[in-house]
């Protein structure tokens, strides 16, 4: 372990800071009417952020592409064994990047609620900050305090500047995420009694009685005990992921919050779901998580399909979304559950490359709906001709969101396709099923959108194309999709030693004959390519 | 990482900066995107004969473009490469593309998205080089789809048009089913063989790992992706419809090249087609349906591009055919002399509705040969081609398909193998027959039409002169002898030895002949008679004209039901999910202190009860089966 200079801290408490700094009386109204000051601010601090979070990796990588993990850790409650854990490793570098590049995109992106002022700025750095420090955090109180904030900005930004239902929206948001993070919370404590309690008869110092790293060491709980703590965050990552069928928040809120925090929620959030389940829960409950894989593969699958079958007859642009994002979300849980190094690595690949399009696609579909005044499929059509270069945009998106290769969702795709079929063979098959309709709804959204004859009416104007701030938003996430899809393997490199870390767990458990079989596959590729390469396998280790 | 030959890279590069170069110089000028477009093909194709001279002595060149999916324990770059067999495909992809690209900037000049439409085209041809030069499965996947895309682009060009958007969304849609196939197959044989690169795929020790039953799913599951790619039965529907899309994108993309991407990956991968018998005999009765289904329907077409878009199918059933009695070199004879006379056909029609005021229905021409005489031998020459008679290019290719099919040695075809060749010697008339009857209407008799039809300019007219000239001389000068066409990444080629000299010609032609004779007496010296056939084979034309109802079967057994499953999944399953618990604490919003009560009574501890019963059925229901 590194510990670096600066501080990972920062990287949470930068945003947190020129949150509060939003709220200030230097961007009052009077001052700053139009609220462009407070803009740039956030800009330049989120920009920072992000820059900061490059330069952390950058100074931890030990050689090219592989980075050792760089961590931080503070007291805070030590006599609880509370401590304020922060680690950034091939895992979490990933999802901070896309946190913080997600967020600059959603802050540069210029429609906000009209009513909104600098709180809106405010919110989404709060938001920012918030699953910044979940996606860093390993002592498990620090984490669940982080899982929570995050929540409330986005329920406030809902509550505040959301559609005609929103606060039914919201609350049924806060009920379903409350109830599975308090089960995780229960859990959490147990835990933490558990490890001191260990720590302790060994005669150790009472220290991170609650970090997963220590926890997941000290070897404490049987198999009965993973399955109830195991079922208890299971509940709390699949209500965030989410995982079919416990999505019920998800069509409202992404139906009623503004444009920018869907974007943001749609490729942030339910990627801590995910995180969670490679970060605490491999490690902690090992047994659980093979026997669960199973169960949470065919969860996985048929969430593919589930959410691809109900996107096909959605209506509303933004209901049509949130599923397509189900059923995305599926392959990265079946990815997870399928626990090979490949499969995994290929998760957390799709993961990323899901948030960068997903916001992408809220955003324009967002500036669709403001153009249009409407957001059902049927009022819209032969939009191609008034804004050639939305239409551009959309397009590229689109065909990045069916996985088309040389995007960077066909390499996560592939890899979780190839990475489960040795271990469950029909439901990655089933999933693939989740590959046609994708194309479906997909372009059948595209079609009713974009294509047919130009409509007579209010809309058909030129004015309300993509312009300004807007191409340099969606040019540089179509960039960043591209150039993943045609140069992953830096990142790759940097992802798969650190799977392969949090399933060390997982490998060390299973016997004597899976162990062979492992090898066994192994072993294959290195024998099927002569020229070598077979060997860097090892180095992640 | 950039290494290997660089004529190789350069080969798809050129394109793909082609691309966008058409695309920004022709929003200013649009007379220099045909150029520039043009001109990248063309680099294309000069590089790929350079490459053509070594690769016919058996050498190969690779280049890495991206190391790509390259980690850890995985290496899958980017990676091209070039041998005898991907170097046939190479230069029929660039040769006849630059003369289409050509065409195209005659026909498409006074379009307004003619900027577009090249950058389109030139990708098109990107993708396509993608696809024949991977040197492993992903690569050619990734040309696989670009070259889907760019169909489906092109397809729906003109997207004002609900219904030509729609075509392309299908052509979609219908490729990715077979897309689907291409991704089990290399689940399972990254799966089972650790590798996907194409030259190990071929050798045994590599294709021993398979089990028997893998094997199969291998296999089929790559015909599969063929069938999507090359419409065949069932996924064939879309290719006629395809024919929305400009005419020289149908000449290109839909007649010469992109379509027999399918017969390559068969020739690519053939040791894993070949593993399984049951893989082989498959192909071979779905290409006998698919060849016999499309010939029957061009029969009554009366829309010139439908005719040619049914024929097209045809003849991918008859490369299939050869592929399917392991005659690969055969299969690729047929492709390299179907891309010059089809195209040929295509830029004909092209000319034709070009020269007719976008007029496509043959029963509206006739007696064009006085009007547009080039385009008419051109097109008369193509038609005595893809009819197989001797000494046109398709003569050779067709004349081997035949003989490859009574030679099969497949166990499991031995015995049918007599009534496959004759059924195929039946198609084969049924297609002149049909490409007879097209040219009878549309150049002989009278013009029925309006206005006047004008003769094609000469940027038109030279691309398919040279098409036309190809369409002649191209099977006894490229293919001839078949034995020696393509060595070393196929098998050889071993055809039954026949009666050599002017005899066996002619009676190789026979089917031909005898099928334009026909077309001839029924289409131009006995009307009565045509007429009475016609009226006595009318059920059976009704048949032929909606395709077998292969549509309405597959919106009925496919589309209709999982529109009708995914509603009611939708209304009873999502909605009872979404709003079942939770709807109750929506409507009571209104009153905050009325809903405090709600939530601690009921909804959560229903929730939360709910999570652990069904998690807990699950848990004990996978314990038992661990």
């Amino acid at each position: 372990m590194v510990s670096s200079s600066p501080p990972l801290s920062f990287l949470v408490l930068l945003p947190l800071l020129a949150a509060l700094g939003c709220l200030g009386p230097w961007f009052a109204k009077q001052r700053d009417p139009e609220g462009r000051l407070c803009r740039a601010w956030s800009l330049f601090v989120s920009g920072i952020t992000l820059a900061l979070a490059l330069a952390i990796g950058k100074a931890g990588m030990s050689e090219p592409n592989v980075l050792l993990s760089v961590s931080e850790s503070r007291a805070w409650i030590p006599s609880l064994g509370i401590f304020f854990n922060l680690t950034l490793d091939g895992l979490s570098l990933p999802f901070v990047l896309l946190t913080c590049a997600v967020s600059l995109a959603v802050l540069a992106w210029s429609d906000k609620p009209k009513e909104a002022g600098p709180g809106w700025y405010s919110i989404i750095l709060l938001a920012q900050s918030a699953v910044t420090g979940a996606f860093l955090a390993t002592d498990l109180v620090l984490f669940y305090c982080f899982y929570e904030a995050m929540l409330l900005p986005v329920l406030a930004a809902m509550a505040l500047w959301g559609g005609p239902r929103r606060l039914q929206a919201a609350l049924k948001f806060l009920l379903f995420t409350v109830t599975g993070s308090v089960l995780m919370l229960l859990a959490i404590l147990y835990l933490g009694w558990k490890g001191l309690q260990m720590l302790n008869d060994h005669g150790a110092e009472v220290a991170f009685a609650f970090d997963v790293t220590t926890l997941s060491t000290i070897d404490m709980l049987g198999s009965t005990q993973q399955l109830v703590l195991g079922l208890a965050f299971l509940a709390a990552f699949a209500v965030k992921t989410p995982i079919v069928p416990l999505h019920g928040w998800l069509p409202d809120t992404y139906r009623e919050a503004p444009h920018g925090i869907v974007a943001f929620t749609a490729a942030l959030l339910g990627k801590v779901g995910l995180y969670g389940i490679i970060r605490f829960m491999y490690p902690l409950f090992p047994f659980f998580m093979r026997d669960a894989a199973w169960a949470l593969a065919a969860l996985g699958a048929i969430g593919v399909v589930y959410g691809a079958m109900i996107a096909l007859v959605q209506r509303d642009v933004r209901s049509m979304l949130a599923y397509s994002s189900i059923s995305h979300l599926g392959f990265c849980v079946l990815g997870v559950a399928a626990a090979t190094e490949m499969a995994v690595t290929g998760a957390v690949f799709q993961a990323v490359s899901h948030g960068l399009i997903t916001a992408a696609l809220f955003l324009v579909f967002g500036r669709i709906i403001d153009r249009e005044g409407a957001r059902d499929f049927d009022s819209f059509g032969g939009l191609a001709a008034s804004i050639p270069v939305g239409a551009f945009f959309l397009m590229v998106f689109s065909l990045a969101a069916v996985a088309l290769p040389l995007t960077s969702s066909f390499v996560g795709e592939f890899l979780i396709i190839l990475g489960a079929w040795g271990e469950f063979p029909q439901w990655t098959a089933l999933a693939l099923v989740g590959v046609v309709l994708g194309a479906v709804y997909t372009l059948t959204a595209y079609l009713r959108t974009m294509f047919g004859p130009a409509r007579q009416g209010a809309g058909t104007h030129a004015a309300g194309d993509i312009s300004g701030p807007e191409v340099v938003v969606l040019g540089a996430l179509a960039a960043a999709v591209i150039s993943l899809g045609i140069f992953p393997a830096g990142v790759l490199n940097t992802i798969s030693p650190a799977v392969e870390v949090q399933l060390a767990g997982l490998t060390e458990i299973q016997g004597g004959a899976a162990r062979a079989q492992l090898d066994l596959s192994k072993e294959q590729p290195s024998a099927g390519q002569p020229d070598g390469r077979g060997g860097a396998e090892d180095q992640g280790v | 990482m950039e290494s290997g030959d660089l004529r190789l890279s350069l080969v798809v590069l050129a394109p793909v900066v082609g691309s966008v170069a058409s695309y920004l110089w022709g929003r200013r000028a649009p007379k220099m995107a045909g150029v520039v477009a043009s001109a990248a093909v063309l680099i294309s194709f000069i590089c790929s004969l350079m490459l053509w001279s070594g690769a016919r002595g058996g050498e190969t060149f690779s280049a890495a473009l991206s190391s790509w999916i390259s980690y850890g324990g995985i290496s899958l770059p980017i990676e091209l490469y070039f041998d005898s067999l991907s170097a046939v495909m190479c230069l029929v992809v660039t040769g006849v593309g630059f003369l289409i690209h050509v065409y195209s900037a005659g026909y498409m000049a006074k379009d307004a998205g003619v900027a577009r439409f090249f950058a389109y085209l030139n990708l098109f041809v990107a993708a396509m080089l993608i696809l024949v030069l991977g040197k492993t499965l992903p690569v050619i996947f990734i040309g696989w789809e670009g070259v889907g895309l760019c169909s489906y682009l092109l397809i729906g060009f003109w997207f004002t048009d609900t219904e030509y958007a729609k075509a392309g969304r299908k052509a979609f849609v219908m490729n990715r089913i077979g897309d689907v196939g291409f991704l089990v197959a290399m689940a399972v044989l990254y799966t089972a063989c650790g590798t996907l690169d194409v030259v190990e795929l071929g050798r045994a020790d590599v294709l021993a790992r398979l089990s028997p039953a893998l094997a199969l799913v291998a296999g089929l599951a790559l015909f599969v992706a063929a069938t999507g790619k090359s419409a065949q039965i069932p996924l064939f529907t879309w290719l006629p419809d395809a024919m929305a899309g400009p005419t020289p994108v149908s000449a290109l993309i839909h007649a010469a090249t992109m379509v027999t991407a399918g017969i390559y990956l068969m020739g690519r991968v053939h040791g894993v087609v070949e593993l399984d018998p049951l893989v082989p005999a498959v192909i071979m009765w779905v290409a006998l349906a698919t060849a016999a289904v499309a010939a029957t329907t061009a029969l009554v077409q009366n829309d010139i591009k439908k005719v040619l878009a049914y024929s097209t199918v045809s003849q991918l059933g008859f490369m299939f055919l050869a592929v399917a009695a392991g005659q690969y070199a055969v299969a690729l004879c047929h492709v390299v002399t179907h891309a010059f006379f089809k195209a040929c056909l295509f830029l004909s029609a092209g000319s034709v509705i070009h020269g007719c005021h976008h007029e496509q229905d043959m029963r509206k021409m006739g007696g064009l040969l006085r009007h547009m005489p080039v385009t008419a031998i051109c097109y008369g020459a193509s038609t005595l081609a893809i009819a197989g008679v001797c000494p046109f290019a398709g003569y050779y290719s067709k004349h081997a398909i035949l003989s490859a099919i009574a030679g099969v040695s497949n166990p499991l075809l031995v015995g049918a193998a007599p009534w496959i060749s004759y059924c195929a010697t039946a198609i084969a008339v049924c297609t002149a027959v049909y490409m007879a009857r097209s040219f009878i209407m549309t150049f002989l008799g009278s013009y029925r039409g309006s206005g006047h039809p004008h003769e094609a300019p000469a940027v038109m007219t030279v691309p398919v002169g040279i098409l036309g000239v190809l369409s002649v001389v191209g099977g006894f000068l490229l293919v001839h002898p078949i034995e020696s066409f393509v060595v070393g990444p196929l098998p050889a080629t071993s055809l039954p030895q026949e009666a050599g000299g002017v005899v066996s010609l002619i009676v190789g032609s026979l089917p031909g002949i005898f099928g334009i004779a026909l077309a001839a007496y029924l289409g131009m010296a006995a009307p009565r008679e045509a007429e009475a056939a016609r009226r006595w084979l009318a059920p059976l034309g009704r048949v032929f004209e909606r395709k077998y109802y292969f549509d309405e079967a597959l919106n009925f057994l496919f589309v209709a039901p999982i529109k009708r499953v995914s509603r009611v999944v939708y209304r009873a399953v999502d909605q009872s999910i979404v709003e079942g618990g939770a709807g109750a604490i929506g409507s009571v919003t209104q009153a905050v202190g009325e809903l405090a009560c709600r939530i601690t009574t009921g909804q959560v501890a229903t929730y939360v009860l709910l999570m652990f019963l069904a998690a807990a059925a699950l848990f004990s229901v996978f314990s038992q089966v661990r």
